[in-house]
């Protein structure tokens, strides 16, 4: 009578509480400063002969309460950690790049100096002449000329070998001319030896690393 | 027939350039080649598609169209240039900065959407209008026979435009692929305009499309690939049609009735080619063969078997793969090679070896001395080393630079020749002589400077000129060996030979139909070994002027038939100081050694019988031997040399290697891979 009684509290007790607080619970039966917990705890470990101690809705209430607020404060708590540290970092980049900076006085003087132009001297021009294999071009125009070449060529370029084309490698083409061919061969990786070369000296290396640092062979 | 160590040389890294555009010329049955480093090629198509001529290119610099204007050859680049050729001198003659246009066909369209005029002059090219601005890039053009209208390629559309207004007449839309293509613009690559009024296309999206002109709509639409055909080309009376496309497949169009003897033609797809195996660039189509040529860099000329009457070499497939000038120099007296590169030349030391046996042990590799890159932007046009090893020079098609080098055991001196001779511009061909005390450059005008070498430097000493003749540039020179004579030939099949201690014109070869590709000068006899496109070989005593017997008997009694169909030129002829019947001989995929003390083959004869005359003794050998002993263990030869310690240098350029080097090919699926 008495553990019917028990259950049908303690299902009332876990009934009452709100879901949200009662994952929580869950979650926090794991650690060990936990009031609730205690509280569950201290449930569980009383006899079943007397009856249960009223548990007042208002303290576990406050319990579930403090823990919610506690978990707030930690969250909270990180928060503010991350941002001082992001303070800091900002701080030394603007320290180190005071540092890489010209001296106050010079960046002033710059500033107080008003933009001269230079100015060519007409009258010698005359006796200004170029070398013969010299010419005179415009920076604009240059630019202007090698940017449409430059669209011509990466049109044609994408077009032809970009995405969306099924490309292969010629070691692949040949490799696969040989397995058809008369006299069927390995691949061309493999039978020619300068193909691949830089390949197999890397894969050499690390397989190399990979036994040292796992100390495989001693010594 | 002797024994010979030899060296195998495969450290020539020469990478061919791919082909970019074709353009033949019906008249002088010429056919022109841009490739994508900017230079351009004349092959001559009836003499064996000999390389007639190269004009060298520059670096940054890409060839997008090439088009003949009577005899004169015309280039538009992607630098925003339209150059002239000039083909007698073999290099560039003008260059028109169209500022804003680079590209496409010289009737120009452009990138940023206009189509340019231009008026051929007599001497120059101008500009002369601009049709209707369009929106989208103009990638490909086409003129209509009677002047009157141009159909332009361009993106997802094709328009035709009215020359005299300017004004676009119909716009055509080229329909995207299905699936995941049809997120991207169709290219439209290129257009062809008949004289019909019918428009054929060729798109990315692998269909060549027949458009009718007056209606603007399509007639028909021939699904050809996968991937994208680039090139299109028509033939001289519009009955055949030809397309290349991304995979290396050519396929040809005939316009034929599907009745027998019914009227109504209609364009059918016929025949497909598979001789590349990348992307295919242009394709051409001269009267008895279709030409193609693209990334995969070899020029592949496949003869159309229904108009070809007679079965001979002009009826086998070609494919050019090497340029027929030599791009190998030894310095016979010290062992050193040098490798000419388009934008630099490296000198190297053979290695050693030793023991006995086929295969020989190598006690110290190959070495590299020198790597000289050229000053400027051009591409080498010739170069060459002396006998000696210690002069090295070189010349573009602006300058030409001579060096001084000095190489014994752990020192290396290197310096260049600055004050040199105004004549040494610019050569079409240089060649030291026998002592390497003389440098002959052959200039313009089929003139050759001759320029003394010593310790001070370079001096000027004459001028060797034809007497009469063309004005074409010299291709091969060759001096003798005790320097007394010099002989050059031109690209107008003439050979003159000259006297060097008169330097006075001594006498000229009379003129074959074929081209020369390679001569040389007997060392004891001093005959006058050529050798030509057509597999002809003749003798001709320089001391005599005239044919030698042992010529003459070849004339008479033919060459073999094995020989004559051999389809790569010799680009080399030398001769053995310890045999003076032999000369030294190799093409492309043989080396041969020609004994003429020996009976020459008749047709019946077995021709290739090395391997026979092993097995026979003695005296069986001798009865069964014949003049030509030909080596086919070597392959993809680009040079062979004689040095003087009695070994030959064989250098190989295997075509697996040149392969693993091209750009990326399309992935295409094979039944059980």
């Amino acid at each position: 009578f008495a553990l019917h009684f028990f259950l049908f509290v303690v299902g009332f007790l876990i009934w009452r509480v709100p879901s949200s607080v009662c994952t929580k619970i869950r979650l926090n039966t794991f650690k060990e400063t936990d009031t609730m917990s205690e509280l569950t705890q201290a449930q569980f470990e009383s006899s079943d002969d007397e009856l249960p101690e009223e548990l007042a809705f208002d303290e576990s209430k406050s319990a579930a309460l403090k823990s919610v607020k506690d978990a707030l404060d930690a969250a909270k708590r990180e928060k503010n950690l991350l941002k001082e540290k992001r303070r800091k970092r900002q701080q030394l980049f603007q320290e180190q790049k005071k540092r890489k900076r010209l001296p106050q006085e010079l960046l002033e003087e710059f500033d107080a100096e008003p933009q001269k132009v230079p100015s060519v001297d007409m009258e010698n021009m005359s006796d200004f002449s170029l070398p013969v294999s010299y010419r005179v071009m415009r920076i604009k125009d240059e630019s202007a000329a090698k940017s449409l070449q430059q669209r011509a060529m990466d049109f044609v370029q994408s077009r032809l070998y970009g995405s969306g084309t099924n490309r292969t490698t010629n070691a692949e083409l040949l490799s696969l001319k040989k397995k058809r061919g008369a006299s069927q061969g390995a691949a061309v990786e493999f039978a020619n030896k300068k193909l691949g070369a830089y390949k197999k000296a890397r894969i050499t290396r690390s397989n190399k690393r990979f036994i040292r640092q796992q100390k495989l062979i001693p010594f | 027939m002797g024994e010979f160590k030899v060296h195998r040389v495969r450290f020539f890294d020469y990478m061919p350039s791919g082909i970019r555009a074709l353009a033949f010329n019906g008249d002088t049955e010429r056919m022109a080649v841009a490739r994508m480093d900017g230079s351009v090629e004349i092959f001559h198509c009836s003499d064996r598609f000999f390389q007639e001529k190269i004009i060298p290119g520059r670096e940054q610099c890409g060839i997008e169209g090439l088009s003949w204007v009577g005899e004169r050859l015309f280039s538009a680049g992607l630098n925003g240039g339209i150059t002239e050729y000039d083909l007698t001198n073999q290099k560039v003659k003008y260059t028109i900065d169209a500022y804003k246009i680079p590209w496409y066909t010289f009737l120009v369209g452009c990138e940023d959407g206009t189509v340019k005029l231009f008026e051929v002059n007599e001497d120059k090219i101008q500009f002369e209008r601009n049709l209707d601005r369009q929106k989208s890039r103009i990638v490909s053009l086409s003129w209509h026979t009677s002047g009157s209208k141009i159909a332009a390629g361009m993106m997802d559309m094709i328009q035709i435009f009215n020359v005299e207004t300017g004004h676009s007449i119909h716009r055509m839309l080229a329909d995207r692929g299905v699936g995941t293509s049809r997120s991207k613009e169709c290219v439209v690559w290129s257009v062809v305009y008949l004289s019909d009024g019918t428009i054929v296309s060729g798109d990315s999206v692998g269909m060549v499309k027949l458009w009718d002109d007056q209606t603007g709509t399509l007639i028909k639409s021939h699904n050809v690939t996968k991937c994208d055909v680039l090139a299109l080309s028509v033939s001289q009376n519009e009955d055949s049609l030809v397309a290349g496309t991304s995979e290396g497949t050519v396929v040809q169009f005939q316009f034929v009735s599907m009745v027998l003897g019914k009227d109504d033609k209609e364009w059918v797809r016929t025949r497909t080619f598979k001789n590349h195996t990348h992307d295919i660039r242009a394709v051409a189509e001269i009267t008895t063969a279709v030409v193609s040529g693209g990334m995969d860099a070899q020029l592949v000329v496949k003869p159309l078997l229904d108009k070809i009457e007679v079965r001979s070499a002009a009826s086998a497939l070609r494919k050019i793969h090497f340029p027929h000038r030599r791009l190998v120099f030894c310095a016979r007296n010290s062992g050193l090679m040098l490798f000419q590169y388009p934008g630099h030349l490296e000198l190297w030391r053979l290695g050693e070896s030793e023991g006995k046996g086929s295969s020989l042990f190598v006690k110290r590799n190959p070495e590299k001395l020198l790597h000289l890159k050229v000053k400027g932007e051009d591409h080498i046009r010739c170069s060459a080393v002396s006998p000696c090893g210690e002069w090295i020079v070189y010349s573009t098609a602006s300058s030409l630079r001579l060096y001084r080098l000095h190489y014994q055991r752990f020192l290396f001196l290197f310096f260049q020749i600055s004050k040199l001779p105004k004549v040494l511009s610019s050569a079409n061909q240089l060649c030291f002589s026998s002592d390497s005390s003389h440098l002959f450059s052959a200039s313009t005008q089929s003139s050759v400077h001759i320029v003394s070498l010593s310790q001070s430097g370079c001096k000027f000493v004459g001028t060797l000129k034809p007497k009469s003749g063309s004005h074409q540039a010299i291709h091969l020179l060759a001096a003798s060996e005790d320097g007394e004579w010099l002989a050059s030939a031109n690209s107008d099949h003439e050979v003159h030979i000259y006297n060097l201690q008169t330097r006075k014109a001594h006498c000229t070869v009379p003129v074959y139909s074929s081209a020369v590709t390679a001569m040389g000068i007997h060392p004891t006899t001093n005959c006058l070994f050529m050798m030509y496109a057509d597999q002809q070989m003749c003798e001709y005593s320089i001391e005599q002027k005239q044919y030698t017997d042992w010529s003459r008997t070849v004339q008479r009694k033919g060459l073999h038939r094995l020989w004559m169909e051999r389809d790569t030129p010799c680009l080399n002829v030398m001769f053995n100081p310890q045999n003076p019947s032999h000369v030294i001989l190799h093409d492309t995929y043989m080396l041969c050694i020609i004994d003429q003390s020996l009976p020459l083959p008749d047709d019946k004869t077995q021709f290739y019988n090395q391997l026979t005359l092993k097995s026979l003794t003695e005296d069986q050998r001798k009865s069964h031997s014949h003049a030509f002993k030909v080596c086919k263990t070597f392959k993809d030869i680009l040079c062979v040399e004689l040095i003087s310690d009695q070994s030959l240098v064989v250098v190989e350029r295997p075509l697996e290697d040149v392969a693993t080097q091209l750009p990326a090919p399309i992935k295409q699926k094979k039944f059980a891979t």
